[in-house]
């Protein structure tokens, strides 16, 4: 976009001469009297002339201003004349005139976000014009060292965006929630868009386990220049229909200065788990154990691995946390060149990065390697363009990590202490437990879990320039990626149970898509009134081809692709495809950069809903007062103040492809035939899901540029949220695609930067707060939706409340459990399920009976615990001193609480397994008084029911990074011919505050809100020690 | 900036914009299925219509794959825990079972019944559009697709009682799929009414023989009535149905089905119990598509579809459950079946080759929902409930001399009371037809399993009898009442 910046400064430069003009000139006519002329020309730092700087003599009211070429000319009365330079947005500068009769000036840029040109939808505009809530990270705020992504760099950064990652697994998804909750459905990743090209945002889903990779994790955070995040709809409502989750545009880098700029840098990471969960060891398990088969049947138990403690294979106690889990190595190098040429008609910027990450979980790996490249060139004085390429391509060798009891985290928790991961007396190791039992180290070993994935992302761009200030621009774009997920279950693993149990599957998914968009822009300025049109058109098509093959019969160990099967058992073939057709127009106008207002609308036609609802407006409004340019305002504490309001309609599209005519699909053969069976129910009424948004919200810029601050209050209501929902299994389906009742976010982001101290020791900082407020205000009929055992949406509760039993401790004696006592004397004692059902007895859960009726059943659940935060954020700091330099940055949420279903899942697992360290205080015989229940193989009472004995206290203050860099000294570099260089030492999540007892408080059950905050054990986050070198040619 | 182009490039830039937007406004977005079917293009050919009721038949194989018993068999005293592992067996066995437990919802046999209902109303359609060139065709269809929710309809009557009738395809507003339990006498009149249609329409018999089987043919509708009718205690209606089976003298008189022989003087299976793995008994279980049954639905290993039968019954070490001396004490020692039944005293190996047995691509049972020896044993219970004892001992006699064990003499059933002659069938099917899913519902139907389950695991409630209903199914649908016992 560094085309952009000559054209608004042009037009900048303008405004300020005509102000200039009007005010300055009846003046002039007094002052130029007498005295010696001084001459010149002022230029900024880049060396760009710049018109309309102001230039004062000192202590008098005589003046000038630059011409359009910069020069200058002054009668100044004798030499001890000192001339002051000034100009919005540029230091001021003093200079005695002395003999001097040319003075030439450079003009330094205040180090302020007034002149930052910030990326909106379709363009950029300076930030002081802006009339909508936008925030942006840096170059420099992105996390560089090896196992950084986009997801945690903007984590915190960006006031009122709660991003939770799904896992610390590499290229793990990550949860975006923008302001709220704004829609409930499965996939509400929020739209985004590198280089002005939207780009395919679902997450990868592993279809062996339903892990989830980030899409952004296709692209090398080093070449990243600028993210910008839309919040309102001010801004956001340009791109209509896929908004209302907020938009992200990201820019790459482009090249810069003239001489080719040679960067390279290198990171080291050794990675290691942050902490481990408490199980119990062998002797605690084998008494656990024996309790719980005793208090189901009575009987002890005669299992082998149980009874014979000096058992050779099972005599030795093992946490298989140890054994599965290591401390690895991960690097990263990155090289880039950039630069242009000698007229500045061309410039480029091209990249490569690899980096290993090797997971902490042994036996996997994760290789990735980058390239980029971006050139802008002008072709001739009114044809100029642009060529732009992102490649990635992985190969990550792994386990199964999603969320359920099949996912290696869960599985290295509940293998019993007393299996020995190798033969004692043959030191082989061991496939099968007693037989059965997948071994979790032999599964590391010789199962192939394996994801490859290439993705290339390309834009060509074509300016026209028709007329001043009038550009047609084209663009291009297309977004590739190739995904093949392989998977062997080997014969090492098989048991006799399960049929076909070794098998190979082959998995490719090919996605497609072609974006191309026009536009026509055309600014003026006269008058002091600036005004900036767009119209433009945009196509998008995408396709996604998903081929699932699985196959058995392979006679050995070698050839494990399923090229090597005898049978083909399964196979699946989904093609998918979906337009959408858009234009859009914007209106932005100004006076002087005072009186600010902004009107767009766009209409988007999706191919996914009925014929009569395809087609959708999104329109916005915004305006802006900036009130410091007003004289009788005009104050020196406050730099620059500025108000905003807006409203407008975002839209949610996200769904599936053909969600409204229903569909019929191939169900495999039944007698050698093909069968057919109807699985998706037609909804012909199928809407866009829209949220109306308004915001005010002020940027404020006091103590000379050296403070920021931006407020804003919103208020989001979000109707007909558009979600595959839940029916009854009575009809035989499992959802319908529907537009499902409303839901409000209110909230307050804020975010405040500024230099604390700036002298020899120098301290920035950034504080970012964002609090919300969520509610649904409808659902159909009214009635409670919940498709899961553990959140429900309740009308006037937030999004994804926990619902299960309130816990009330556990009952220590039989004798405790009193429902009431009737008239005889006889006590009567609270039941499970029905009035004939169970009887509590001591080591039982004593639960809520909510409606008094003595029984505890379905009617006692209630909301037990709020996912939701109450607000959240980050705190970003930097100390430099001399060549040193400090970063911390701490992120925060507050006030929400986790579901620990890890815990209920171990101790409540329904096979043989070990538990946590919680059954070491379980309840064991009459009297005992604690908070964990006796221990029942089957669990008859229920104590392992939802309730809030699992919620927990999900608060956490992160130490996300703390990095500590050196500049290498500049003449020890210019010796061996480099420019500049830095060294770093950093901690990565170094601690973690908070007092929930799981792997870590950022849990996230993928993208649904009906299932936030619950923990199902993700691949646990990790804590690096990171060295960085970074040096430049 | 100055303007920069000629009045010709003008002129050409605005005819290549007016060229592109002109295109973009009349670029389509309609964009159909292009691996599946969509409603608007389904229903448009017979084969359609046909590959649905294979996905009926799919569905019905997902959701009897198992579950046929747990909820036929497991409840009963054929059973025994093998393994103290899994809740759901747990739960099935000591009489626990609640709103959590597995196989507690109906959701299969609705996918089932959501198929039929668009098979009936669709074809009925097309038909009436000229759709369908051959009658033959049509009645198969249809006659199929009744014959399917009657027989889905009758598993949930049995297993819930009350359960929301739905004859018709799901359309409209998303609360109207909301709809309330449906009084059993309704379900049965629905169940009773589809069976006569599927009777009226559907052939004895289909030229491929393993259709013959694995459909549903008159012969397995006439089966389903039998069951059917002695469910609901219709003595004369079960009589006239299974009458198309086999005539008063005990001759089967349907050339379709005979019983499978298994009796061989000349091998001692007892000695060398491998070698029963060839007889035509152990075959019906173990390969299916026999001349003795009347309805399997099949499983095939090439088609990706096994059974989970010896995740259940079987394996050694891993079985959920193993014979229980009650029904290992049923048996005569001489009984064949013991061999064909078990492995190793009390492991169910039924459905298993006792000699080599591939546990991989073997394990693709189809599973037997009717019979002949189930229809002869059902008619004798009848007979018998009429007053004709020794008619019924001649079908009892039947079954007993294929399994190598004495014929019952007239001398002894004619000392039986009616309600001893009515054990003696009942000892007989469990017999005959352990395992098979058959023996819990025999239990109900007979008014035994209180009497017979209570000293082994304490059932005393007759509400107890029918299941539990999913807390998910009633979180979905809280005009779902849940069954008195569990409430």
């Amino acid at each position: 976009m560094v085309h952009f910046y000559p054209k608004w400064r042009c037009c900048f430069f303008l405004l300020i001469l005509y102000t200039l003009f009007l005010t300055i000139v009846p003046r002039t006519a007094y002052a130029q009297t007498g005295g010696i002329t001084v001459s010149g020309t002022v230029k900024d730092g880049d060396g760009n002339t710049l018109p309309g700087v102001t230039i004062k003599i000192q202590n008098t009211q005589t003046g000038t201003v630059t011409d359009a070429l910069g020069n200058y000319k002054i009668k100044i009365p004798n030499a001890k004349a000192v001339l002051v330079f000034s100009f919005i947005g540029y230091s001021t500068q003093l200079r005695p005139t002395g003999n001097q009769t040319v003075i030439n000036v450079t003009l330094k840029e205040i180090d302020s976000k007034l002149n930052e040109v910030v990326v909106v939808g379709y363009g950029s505009q300076k930030r002081r014009d802006v009339t909508g809530a936008i925030a942006s990270i840096k170059s420099d705020q992105m996390d560089t060292f090896a196992g950084g992504s986009l997801n945690t760099s903007l984590q915190g950064k960006i006031a009122g965006l709660q991003i939770t990652t799904d896992s610390g697994e590499p290229g793990a998804g990550a949860n975006f929630t923008l302001r709220g909750v704004s829609s409930v459905n499965g996939n509400s990743s929020p739209l985004i868009i590198i280089d002005g090209l939207p780009v395919n945002n679902d997450s990868f889903t592993s279809a062996q386990d339903g892990a989830t990779f980030s899409p952004l994790n296709d692209l090398n955070p080093s070449d990243i220049e600028s993210i910008e995040v839309l919040k309102d709809a001010a801004t956001a409502s340009i791109y209509g229909a896929r908004a209302s989750n907020g938009v992200i545009l990201i820019t790459t880098k482009s090249g810069k200065g003239q001489r080719p700029q040679i960067s390279f840098s290198q990171n080291a990471s050794s990675v290691g788990l942050y902490r481990k969960i408490g199980i119990l060891n062998g002797p605690e398990w084998r008494s656990a154990y024996t309790e719980a088969i005793y208090n189901s049947t009575g009987a002890l138990t005669t299992k082998v691995s149980v009874i014979d403690s000096l058992h050779p294979y099972y005599r030795d106690s093992y946490d298989w946390q140890d054994v599965m889990y290591r401390r690895s190595l991960q690097y990263k190098t990155d090289v880039s060149v950039r630069g242009s040429s000698k007229d500045n008609a061309m410039d480029y910027y091209v990249s490569a990065g690899f980096r290993n990450l090797a997971p902490i979980i042994i036996e996997t790996n994760y290789k990735q390697a980058y390239a980029s490249a971006r050139t802008n060139y002008k072709i001739s004085s009114f044809l100029r363009g642009s060529t732009n390429f992102n490649l990635s391509n992985y190969t990550y060798n792994r386990l199964n990590t999603g969320n359920s009891t099949s996912s290696v985290m869960f599985t290295y928790l509940v293998t019993m202490p007393v299996y020995s991961p190798y033969d004692p007396i043959t030191g082989q190791i061991i496939n099968l437990f007693d037989g059965s039992k997948p071994s979790p180290l032999a599964q590391a070993i010789y199962s192939t879990n394996k994801i490859e994935r290439s993705r290339l992302l390309g834009q060509q761009e074509f300016v026209l320039t028709l007329a001043k200030g009038l550009d047609i621009r084209s663009t291009l774009g297309v977004d590739y990626s190739n995904t093949n997920t392989y998977y062997f279950s080997p014969p090492q693993l098989s048991t006799a149970t399960s049929p076909k149990s070794v098998f190979s599957i082959y998995n490719p998914i090919i996605n497609n898509s072609l974006v191309n968009e026009n536009t026509i822009t055309y600014q003026k300025s006269f008058n002091n009134h600036n005004i900036n049109v767009l119209f433009g058109e945009s196509y998008q098509f995408n396709k996604t081809n998903n081929l699932n093959l699985r196959g058995s019969g392979f006679i050995d160990n070698v050839i494990t692709t399923i090229g090597g099967a005898a049978n083909i058992d399964l196979f699946t073939q989904s093609i998918t495809q979906s337009v959408l057709q858009s234009f859009f127009s914007r209106v932005n106008y100004n006076y002087k950069s005072k009186y600010l207002f902004s009107a767009l609308l766009r209409r988007d036609g999706s191919s996914r809903f009925g014929a009569d609802n395809r087609y959708a407006y999104f329109p916005s409004v915004s305006g802006g007062w900036r009130f410091t340019e007003e004289k009788f305002l005009n104050t020196n504490k406050i730099l620059d103040g500025k108000l905003r309001a807006s409203y407008g309609i975002t839209g949610n599209q996200n769904i599936g492809d053909y969600a409204s005519t229903g569909s019929y699909s191939n169900a495999g053969k039944y007698l050698g035939a093909v069968s057919v069976i109807s699985d998706g129910l037609p909804n012909p009424n199928l809407k866009w899901e829209t949220t109306r948004q308004f915001d005010i919200g002020t940027d404020l810029t006091f103590f000379s540029g050296r403070f920021n601050l931006s407020v804003d209050y919103y208020v989001k209501n979000t109707n007909d949220l558009l979600f595959n929902v839940q029916i009854p299994s009575q009809t035989g389906y499992s959802t319908i695609p529907y537009n499902f009742g409303g839901l409000s976010n209110k909230g307050v982001d804020i975010q405040l930067d500024g230099m604390l101290i700036n002298k020899k020791v120098k301290w920035s900082s950034v504080v970012t707060f964002g609090l919300n407020r969520n509610k649904i205000t409808s659902l159909p009929d009214g009635q409670d939706y919940r498709p899961t055992a553990l959140s429900l949406a309740r009308v006037g509760y937030p999004v994804g409340v926990f619902y299960g039993y309130r816990s009330l401790g556990v009952y220590a004696h039989d004798a405790d459990n009193v429902y009431k006592t009737d008239a005889n004397g006889t006590v009567i004692p609270f039941r499970k399920g029905s009035a004939t059902g169970a009887v509590y007895k001591g080591g039982d859960e004593i639960y809520q009976d909510v409606n008094g009726d003595g029984i505890i059943n379905d009617k006692d659940l209630q909301i037990i615990g709020n996912p939701t935060p109450q607000f959240f954020g980050g705190f970003q700091n930097t100390v430099s001193y001399k060549s040193f330099s400090l970063a911390v940055f701490v992120n925060y949420v507050i006030g929400n609480k986790i579901f620990n279903n890890l815990t209920r899942s171990i101790d409540g697992y329904q096979f043989d397994g070990n538990y946590t360290i919680d059954q070491v205080r379980r309840w064991k015989k009459q009297g005992d008084i604690t908070d964990v229940p006796r221990l029942v193989k089957g669990d008859p009472m229920e104590n392992y029911a939802p309730s809030s004995r699992f919620v927990e206290d999900g608060s956490f203050i992160r130490v996300q990074n703390l990095t500590l860099t050196y500049r290498l000294p500049g003449k020890l570099l210019s010796r061996v011919g480099i420019r500049n260089g830095n060294v770093g030492l950093g901690v990565n999540n170094l601690a973690v505050f908070g007092r929930y007892t799981g792997y870590d408080p950022e849990v996230s059950a993928g993208n649904n809100p009906l299932g936030f905050g619950i923990d199902n054990a993700s691949f646990p986050k990790s804590r690096s020690y990171n060295l960085s070198l970074n040096i430049s040619f | 900036m100055k303007t920069l182009l000629s009045i010709k490039h003008i002129r050409l830039i605005g005819m290549v914009m007016a060229v592109l937007l002109t295109a973009a406004a009349c670029k389509k977005i309609d964009s159909g299925p292009i691996t599946s079917y969509s409603s608007d293009n389904y229903w448009q050919t017979p084969a359609q219509a046909s590959a649905a009721l294979n996905g009926a038949y799919k569905a019905l194989q997902s959701t009897l794959n198992t579950e046929f018993i747990y909820y036929g068999e497991a409840r009963s005293d054929n059973l025994v825990l093998a393994l103290q592992n899994n809740n759901a067996s747990i739960s099935v066995i000591n009489n626990t079972l609640n709103v959590n437990s597995n196989f507690t919802d109906w959701g299969g046999f609705y996918q089932v019944i959501k198929q039929a209902n668009l098979i009936i109303s669709n074809v009925q359609l097309m038909k009436a559009n000229g759709l369908y060139t051959s009658t033959t065709e049509y009645n198969r269809v249809l006659g199929q697709a009744y014959g399917l929710r009657a027989l889905c309809y009758f598993w949930l009557v049995r297993i819930w009682g009350n359960v929301p009738l739905i004859t018709q395809p799901i359309t409209g507003d998303i609360i109207s799929f909301q709809t309330p339990r449906t009084d059993t006498v309704k379900v049965y009149n629905q169940i009773s009414t589809d069976l006569i249609l599927a009777g009226n329409l559907l052939p004895s018999s289909y030229t491929d023989v393993m259709q013959n089987r694995a459909m549903l043919t008159k012969g397995a509708i006439d089966a389903i009535q039998t069951d059917y009718y002695m469910h609901r205690n219709n003595m004369d209606s079960a009589l006239i149905t299974s009458a198309r089976f086999v005539n008063s003298s005990g001759a089967i008189v349907n050339s379709n089905y005979r019983l499978t022989t298994l009796y061989d003087p000349s091998i001692n299976y007892f000695a060398s119990p491998a070698l029963i793995d060839n007889s035509e008994y152990a075959q019906m279980f173990q390969t299916g598509y026999s001349a003795e049954s009347i309805f399997e639905i099949a499983f095939s290993y090439n088609e990706g579809a096994t059974s989970g039968i010896y995740g259940i019954y079987g394996s050694a070490g891993n079985a959920q459950f193993n014979a229980s001396n009650n029904i290992l004490a049923k048996f005569d020692p001489n009984d064949i079946r013991t061999v064909a039944d078990l492995k190793s005293l009390n492991q169910v190996f039924k459905f298993f080759p006792k000699g080599t047995f591939n546990t991989v691509t073997g394990n693709d049972k189809n599973v037997i929902l009717y019979r002949l020896a189930d229809i002869l044993l059902l008619r004798a219970e009848a007979l018998n409930a009429k007053g004709q004892v020794a008619n019924a001992f001649t079908l009892v006699n039947q079954v007993r001399a294929r399994a190598g064990v004495p014929a019952i003499a007239a001398s002894q059933y004619n000392a039986f009371s009616r309600v001893q002659a009515e054990d003696f069938i009942l000892d007989e099917r469990a017999r005959e037809l352990c395992f098979e899913g058959k023996r819990w519902f025999d239990l109900v139907r007979t008014g035994r399993a209180i009497p017979i389950m209570k000293p082994i695991n304490g059932l005393s409630d007759p509400a107890n009898i029918l299941w539990p209903i999913s807390l998910n199914v009633i979180n979905q649908n809280p005009l779902i009442e849940q069954n008195s016992y569990y409430k």
